[in-house]
C-alpha cells in the first residue's frame, strides 16, 4: 500500500514536471515567433536558420532568423530592399565576416546599420549588410560574383578579415569554384533541437575558469599530433601574398561591374607590444587559428594593414585605415575582433567621414585616381 | 535579488523554506528569518543591511521603551524620537536631491542663484517600505492597540522579513502578531497549497502579463513626442494594466511566500479597476498604503471629524504625502493632488454620481484614473503635458509598435483587471485538487520559458 501511495505520488511528480516541461517549450517557441518572427517548429541553430548553400555558394538564408538576428527576403540583414537600386539612390553593399554582419552589437547597431542611420541624413543612400559570418575574402569573390553583385552597388565597402588566412594551405588557383553540397531542411526530432534547452544554455553563463579548460581541450584537440613545423613561428608571408591576392581578385571583379570597392583595414583589441591581457586574448584566438603563436597573429594583423594600404595605392581603390585609428582601444571591442556598439559607431563615423570627405557628392566618385590612406583623428 | 529570479527560485527559496521547517522552535525560526531578510535585503547592497539593521534597533527600543515608562511624557519620547529617526532616515535618503534641486529652482525664479549641490545618494530599496513598517508598530504600540514584542528576533523578522521587505504590503505588526506567535507551531501544510497558487499566480501576472505589456510601452512611452492620439491613448492604457498586475504580482507573491511559511499577510488590491468611484478606488488600489495614511495620517488630523473645509484639507494633504510617499519628483506630488480632488469632488456630488449606471461609472472613473497615471508614469512634467495633448488633441504620429500583438495582450489584461475574480476572490475557499498542480506546472513553466528569454525586469514598485 505504502509502494503504490509512493508509485502514485512519483506518477504525480513526474506527470508535473513534464507539463512543466513540455509547457516551457510551447511558451520558448511562441515567444521566439512573437518577439522575432521565428518559425514555431524550426529548431533553433544559426548555421540553419541563417545560411544556406543554393548549390553554387553559401548564402544569407532569405528571411533568416535566429534570436536577435533577422534578415531580408534576399538574405541580407536588415530592412528589406528592393532587387535593384531605385534611381538616384547611392547602394552602399558591406561585404566581410561575422566583425560585419554583427555579433555582439546590441540590434540594429552593427556598423552597417549605424552606418546607413548616420547616411540618412546626409542624401539619398541605402546600405546592404551582405557580410556573413564565417566568410574569408576568397569566399567573398564567389559570393559576390554569383550573387551580390546582382543587386548593382554603386560602392561596395570590404572589411575583409586577415586571420582567416592563417588556416590555408594553398592559395585561391588551386580550388576554383565548387558547387557545394545542397543543404536540404530534414526534420529532426532530439534534445538539441529543443528551444527551452537553447535558452537554458544562453542563459546559463559558463564560468570563465571552465570556459578556459574547455577551449584548452578543444585547442589541444585541434594541433594533437602536429609537429613544431606546422605552426607558423614567425610571419607567413605566403599566406599575407594569398589573401592580398584575393583581395585584389575581388575589388577588381566590383570594378569590372562599375562599382568601386572601398577597403578597410582590420582592426582589433591588441597591438604590439603583447601584454599579459592580449596574451590571453590571442590565446583564445587560437582556438580559431591553432596554427599561429599569438605574437605571429598579431604581425599578421600589422602586416595585412599596410599590405591593404599599399594595395589600395597600387589599384587606386579608397582606403579607410581603421586599423590605425582602433586598434588597441579596448572600449571599441566585445573580444579580439568583434565590435561592441561604441566600436560599431566609431567605425561607421569613419566611413562616413571618408567617403564623404573624399567627395563631396558620393555619386560622383566613381573612378578615383590615388587612394590615399586617410590619416584619422585619434582620440586619446 | 528579484522573485522571479533564478537565483530566487532555485536557491534562496528551496533552502529557507527547508531549513526553516526543520527548525522546531518559535526563537530560531525568528532568528531563521531574519537572517534570511537580510540576507536577500543585502543581495541588492551590503550598506542597506546597516540602515534597516537601525531602524529596527531604535523601533525595538521604542517598544521596550513603551512597555518600561507609563508616564504620558516618557511614552510621548518614545513616539516622537523614533519616528522622527524613521522620517529623517526616509527624508535624506529619498528626499534630498528633491529638495536641493527645488530650492534651487525657486532661487532661480527669484533671481537669488542658490548654488545647491547635487548629493550622490543612493535610494535604499524597500526603504519606503520598512520604515512605514517600524513607525506603524510605534504609532500602535503609543496608541495601545499591540503590546510591544520583548523578542528582539521576532520584531525583526516582522520587519526584515523577505516577502514584502522591498515592496510592501505594508504588513502591520498586529495583522501577523498571532501568526508570528505561533511560528513554533505552524502547520507546514495546512497553507502551503495556498501560498504555492498565489506565488505561482503572481509570478504569471507579473511575468507574463506586466512585462509583456512593458515590451511594447516602455519604447512608445521613451518617443513620447512621436506618439499619435492613439499611440498615446494604447500606451497609458497599457501603462494602467501593466502597473497593476505588476504591483498586483509582487503582492500575491509575497503574500504566497508568506503563506509557506505560516504568515498571513493581508491582501493590497481588490480589483482597484471595478472601483465606481475615488473612495471605492482607494479601498481597493494599494490597501496596505492607503489604510496606513488613514489611520496614521488622515484620521490624527481630524479626518472629517471638523467640517466640510477641514474634511478637504485633510483629504488633500493625505493625498498630497501619499504621492510624494512614491518618489522624489513634483509629478508624483500632483497625482496625489488629482487624486485628492477626485476624492473632494466625489464627496462633493457622491449622490448624483451614484444613480448612474454601474458600468457608466467604471468606465469613466477607469478613464479618470488613467489620466492620473499620466502623471505617475511622466518623467517630469513637459512629458506629462504632451502625454496629455496627445490624449485628448487629435495628433497625428507613430503608433505602438506591433498593435495588433498587443491588443491580443492588452485587451485580455483590462478583461481580466475590469471584470474577472481576482486572486484572493479566486483562492478564498481554495482546497487542493491534483488538477490545480498540473495547471500550475503549466503556469511555472511558461514563467520559466519567459525568465530565460531574458525579460527578467524589476518589479515597479521597487522604485518607491
Amino acid at each position: 500500500m505504502r509502494f503504490q501511495i509512493n508509485l502514485r505520488s512519483l506518477l504525480h511528480w513526474l506527470i508535473m514536471g513534464s507539463l512543466c516541461v513540455l509547457s516551457a517549450e510551447i511558451a520558448c517557441r511562441v515567444d521566439d515567433y512573437i518577439r522575432i518572427g521565428t518559425p514555431i517548429l524550426s529548431t533553433p541553430s544559426s548555421d540553419q536558420d541563417l545560411a544556406f548553400n543554393d548549390g553554387t555558394i553559401r548564402r544569407g538564408k532569405p528571411n533568416g532568423r535566429f534570436k536577435k538576428w533577422k534578415l531580408n527576403q534576399y538574405g541580407f540583414r536588415g530592412p528589406e530592399i528592393s532587387n535593384v537600386p531605385k534611381q538616384s539612390i547611392t547602394r552602399i553593399m558591406i561585404l566581410g565576416a561575422s566583425e560585419s554582419f554583427g555579433l555582439y552589437e546590441s540590434d540594429n547597431r552593427e556598423f552597417p546599420a549605424q552606418l546607413s542611420d548616420m547616411l540618412r541624413s546626409k542624401g539619398r543612400y541605402e546600405v546592404i549588410n551582405a557580410a556573413m559570418t564565417g566568410m574569408t575574402v576568397r569566399s567573398m569573390i564567389d559570393y559576390w560574383e554569383l550573387w551580390a553583385s546582382h543587386f548593382k552597388p554603386r560602392i561596395v565597402v570590404i572589411y575583409p578579415s586577415p586571420l582567416f588566412y592563417l588556416n590555408f594551405d594553398s592559395p585561391r588557383s588551386d580550388h576554383p569554384a565548387r558547387p557545394a553540397s545542397v543543404h536540404t531542411d530534414k526534420p529532426t526530432i532530439g534534445v538539441d533541437d529543443s528551444r527551452l534547452l537553447f535558452r537554458l544554455k544562453d542563459y546559463m553563463h559558463t564560468p570563465d575558469f571552465i570556459q578556459k579548460i574547455r577551449d584548452k581541450k578543444n585547442f589541444e584537440s585541434k594541433v594533437a599530433g602536429k609537429d613544431e613545423s606546422w605552426f607558423f613561428s614567425s610571419l607567413p608571408q605566403q599566406n599575407l601574398d594569398w589573401f592580398i591576392d584575393d583581395i585584389r581578385t575581388l575589388g577588381n571583379s566590383i570594378r569590372k561591374t562599375g562599382a568601386a570597392p572601398v577597403l578597410i583595414t582590420h582592426s582589433c583589441k591588441c597591438t604590439p607590444p603583447m601584454n599579459q591581457d592580449s596574451l590571453e586574448e590571442l590565446q583564445r584566438m587560437r582556438m580559431f587559428v591553432p596554427r599561429a603563436l599569438p605574437e605571429v597573429m598579431l604581425a599578421f594583423e600589422t602586416a595585412s594593414s599596410s599590405r591593404i594600404v599599399e594595395l589600395g595605392k597600387q589599384e587606386g581603390w579608397m582606403v579607410i585605415d581603421a586599423a590605425s585609428s582602433m586598434s588597441g582601444r579596448r572600449e571599441f571591442f566585445a573580444d579580439m575582433v568583434h565590435f561592441n556598439d561604441s566600436g560599431a559607431q566609431f567605425i561607421a563615423e569613419l566611413i562616413v567621414k571618408c567617403l564623404l570627405d573624399a567627395s563631396p557628392n558620393l555619386t560622383s566618385k566613381l573612378d578615383i585616381e590615388k587612394s590615399t590612406p586617410l590619416d584619422q583623428r585619434r582620440n586619446k | 535579488m528579484l522573485f522571479n529570479s533564478f537565483i530566487f527560485l532555485f536557491a534562496f527559496l528551496p533552502v529557507t523554506y527547508t531549513v526553516f521547517w526543520l527548525l522546531r522552535s518559535a526563537r530560531s525560526r525568528y532568528i531563521w528569518l531574519a537572517i534570511t531578510g537580510y540576507i536577500f535585503y543585502g543581495y541588492w547592497d551590503p550598506r542597506f543591511c546597516l540602515l534597516m539593521a537601525f531602524s529596527t534597533i531604535v523601533s525595538y527600543c521604542a517598544g521596550l521603551g513603551f512597555l518600561k515608562y507609563t508616564n504620558p511624557h516618557s511614552q510621548r519620547l518614545c513616539l516622537i524620537i523614533p519616528v522622527t529617526a524613521d522620517l529623517l532616515l526616509l527624508g535624506f535618503f529619498k528626499y534630498a536631491n528633491l529638495f536641493m534641486t527645488t530650492t534651487r529652482d525657486i532661487s532661480n525664479f527669484f533671481g537669488w542663484h542658490l548654488n545647491t549641490p547635487f548629493l550622490n545618494i543612493i535610494l535604499p530599496i524597500g526603504i519606503s517600505f520598512y520604515t512605514f513598517h517600524t513607525i506603524s508598530y510605534i504609532v500602535d504600540s503609543y496608541r495601545g492597540v499591540i503590546r510591544p514584542t520583548k523578542n528582539l528576533f521576532e520584531f525583526a523578522t516582522y520587519v526584515s522579513l523577505f516577502s514584502q521587505l522591498v515592496a510592501g504590503p505594508i504588513v502591520r505588526f498586529r495583522q501577523i502578531e498571532k501568526d508570528l506567535d505561533s511560528l513554533g507551531t505552524a502547520d507546514r501544510t495546512r497553507w502551503l497549497c495556498q501560498g504555492v497558487a498565489f506565488f505561482i499566480t503572481g509570478m504569471v501576472e507579473k511575468v507574463v502579463i506586466a512585462d509583456s505589456l512593458a515590451a511594447v510601452i516602455d519604447p512608445a512611452l521613451s518617443h513620447h513626442e512621436l506618439l499619435s492620439s492613439a499611440g498615446a491613448w494604447l500606451s497609458m492604457l497599457g501603462y494602467t494594466f501593466q502597473l497593476y498586475f505588476d504591483f498586483c504580482g509582487y503582492s500575491d507573491m509575497a503574500v504566497g511566500l508568506g503563506f509557506m511559511f505560516g504568515l498571513r499577510i493581508p491582501q493590497n488590491f481588490n480589483s482597484p479597476y471595478k472601483a465606481l468611484n475615488p473612495s471605492d478606488f482607494w479601498r481597493r488600489w494599494h490597501i496596505s498604503l492607503s489604510t496606513c495614511l488613514r489611520d496614521y495620517l488622515y484620521i490624527p488630523l481630524g479626518g472629517n471629524r471638523h467640517g466640510k473645509w477641514n474634511t478637504q484639507r485633510n483629504l488633500m494633504l493625505t493625498m498630497l504625502i501619499g504621492g510624494l510617499w512614491h518618489g522624489a519628483n513634483w509629478t508624483f506630488v500632483i497625482w496625489g493632488a488629482y487624486h485628492g480632488l477626485l476624492l473632494i469632488i466625489y464627496r462633493k456630488f457622491s449622490t448624483r454620481w451614484d444613480r448612474l449606471p454601474a458600468l457608466c461609472r467604471q468606465v469613466s472613473f477607469f478613464i479618470l484614473v488613467v489620466i492620473g497615471w499620466v502623471f505617475f508614469r511622466s518623467d517630469n512634467f513637459g512629458m506629462a503635458a504632451s502625454l496629455l495633448h496627445r490624449m485628448f488633441v487629435p495628433t497625428d504620429g507613430i503608433m505602438v509598435a506591433h498593435a495588433g500583438l498587443y491588443l491580443c495582450v492588452l485587451l485580455p489584461s483590462a478583461l481580466l483587471a475590469m471584470a474577472a475574480p481576482n486572486t484572493f476572490d479566486v483562492y478564498a475557499g481554495f482546497s487542493w485538487k491534483p488538477q490545480y498542480a498540473y495547471a500550475f506546472s503549466m503556469m511555472m513553466g511558461v514563467c520559466f520559458a519567459i525568465l530565460l528569454g531574458g525579460r527578467n525586469s524589476p518589479f515597479l514598485y521597487f522604485q518607491f
